[in-house]
């Protein structure tokens, strides 16, 4: 039997992924989050001095929040379950992953457990989304100084 | 108002499904599919695309993990623009970082209150 | 039931439409110049603008798929005005809460000395980005 005939084999006897109905859960869960989010928007712009571009900082917060409540309570998990990357790809996901990581380590204590542990899953975003930044911005910087475009 | 929370909806809802697809279609652990939508949204704004989108669909472009990219670059750039290349690695975290802190004040609140389940995530 | 609900909803729409009440400049005698300026923008289903000495602020409904080029429609908008009055501060801008802020100041019917302090609040308020 080679490698080809193997794969075959681990072909059939796996689940199939139901992608239409992956995908309908994932636009339906992550649209409503985003809803969410943006019913907070309006309550923050109309009860807070906040506009369009700046209560998006306490909307992510509020989510956060939420997620913290969820995470703790064991909901977001099932949440997780039917909504795939609809639930990990808004903030509450980043927030969930940091949260849960966090939780999870208390027994080791506050400064090796929880502090050591907390970015475990997250830090890949931040490093990657910290890195892309400083490659985007200084060819976007070297472009500019070198007159190819402008800001 | 109702406009506003439909394509909050829809333009939210598209990016999850970007996501879904990268997960099912390309086998990508959740982690990679983050960051890939991170790369992703901080390239964007290097276009300037990102903030015509968050123009368009409010809430619906600042929740996915994408605008966490976009408000990375956003500030770099912002920073850049005035203080030249310097200014790239001083303004990464001067337009928002509302996520990360909210995020590790919350975890730690959160150990502090929650117990241990099976599984949280 | 479910009838009703659309019903309802295409209510909601029509009136979201066409709304003349949208239009409004305050105080209303200070208008003439700025009116036509406003009347031949087709990215726009409404205004609301508040004027005084100094300063000139107009609040926009941008049209749902022209939201795109927010920023460059009220670039567009504020250059027009600036042309019509030179000697004035002109503040253009989509933003919802804007918005909410000069109806406040239109229901309240704010003159002078109000009325200056609240523009010069929504223009601070305008310019941050954090």
């Amino acid at each position: 039997m080679d490698q080809q005939q193997f794969q075959k084999i681990v072909d059939e006897k796996n689940p199939k992924v139901p992608y239409f109905l992956n995908i309908l859960k994932a636009f339906i869960v992550g649209g409503i989050i985003c809803t969410i989010g943006q019913l907070l928007t309006f309550f923050y712009m109309r009860f807070f001095p906040f506009t369009e571009g700046t209560a998006a900082n306490p909307t992510v917060a509020t989510l956060v929040f939420i997620a913290m409540i969820l995470t703790g309570t064991g909901i977001y998990k099932k949440i997780a379950q039917f909504g795939g990357a609809g639930s990990a790809v808004p903030v509450t996901g980043f927030g969930n992953a940091v949260i849960s990581a966090a939780i999870e380590h208390k027994s080791e204590g506050y400064v090796l457990g929880v502090g050591g542990n907390m970015f475990k899953l997250a830090g890949s975003v931040i490093l990657f989304g910290v890195l892309s930044a400083f490659v985007v911005a200084l060819i976007k910087t070297i472009l500019v100084s070198i007159g190819v475009i402008s800001w | 108002m109702i406009s506003s929370l439909v394509t909050a909806f829809v333009v939210g809802g598209f990016i999850c499904v970007i996501g879904q697809i990268f997960m099912d279609v390309f086998k990508l652990t959740p982690a990679h599919t983050l960051s890939t939508l991170v790369v992703l949204g901080s390239i964007l704004d290097g276009f300037g695309l990102y903030e015509p989108l968050i123009d368009f669909a409010g809430a619906g472009a600042t929740v996915p993990i994408t605008s966490f990219g976009n408000s990375l670059t956003h500030g770099a750039l912002a920073e850049a623009e005035k203080h030249g290349i310097i200014g790239v690695l001083t303004g990464m975290f001067e337009v928002t970082s509302s996520g990360i802190s909210s995020a590790i004040l919350f975890g730690v609140i959160g150990a502090f209150i929650f117990q241990k389940r099976k599984t949280t995530y | 039931m479910k009838k009703s609900i659309i019903v309802f909803l295409m209510l909601l729409l029509l009136g979201a439409c066409s709304n003349e009440k949208e239009k409004v400049i305050f105080p209303a005698d200070n208008s003439a110049s700025l009116k036509p300026i406003m009347q031949k923008q087709e990215t726009i289903h409404g205004y609301k603008s508040v004027i005084n000495e100094e300063n000139i602020l107009v609040a926009i409904n941008i049209n749902r798929f022209a939201r795109f080029n927010k920023t460059k429609i009220e670039e567009k908008i504020t250059k027009q005005i600036e042309k019509q009055f030179p000697e004035r501060q002109v503040l253009v801008t989509g933003d919802q809460k804007i918005m909410w802020e000069v109806e406040s100041i239109i229901d309240k019917k704010l003159k002078e000395e109000d009325l200056k302090k609240s523009i010069e609040k929504i223009k601070s308020l305008s310019k941050e980005e954090t």
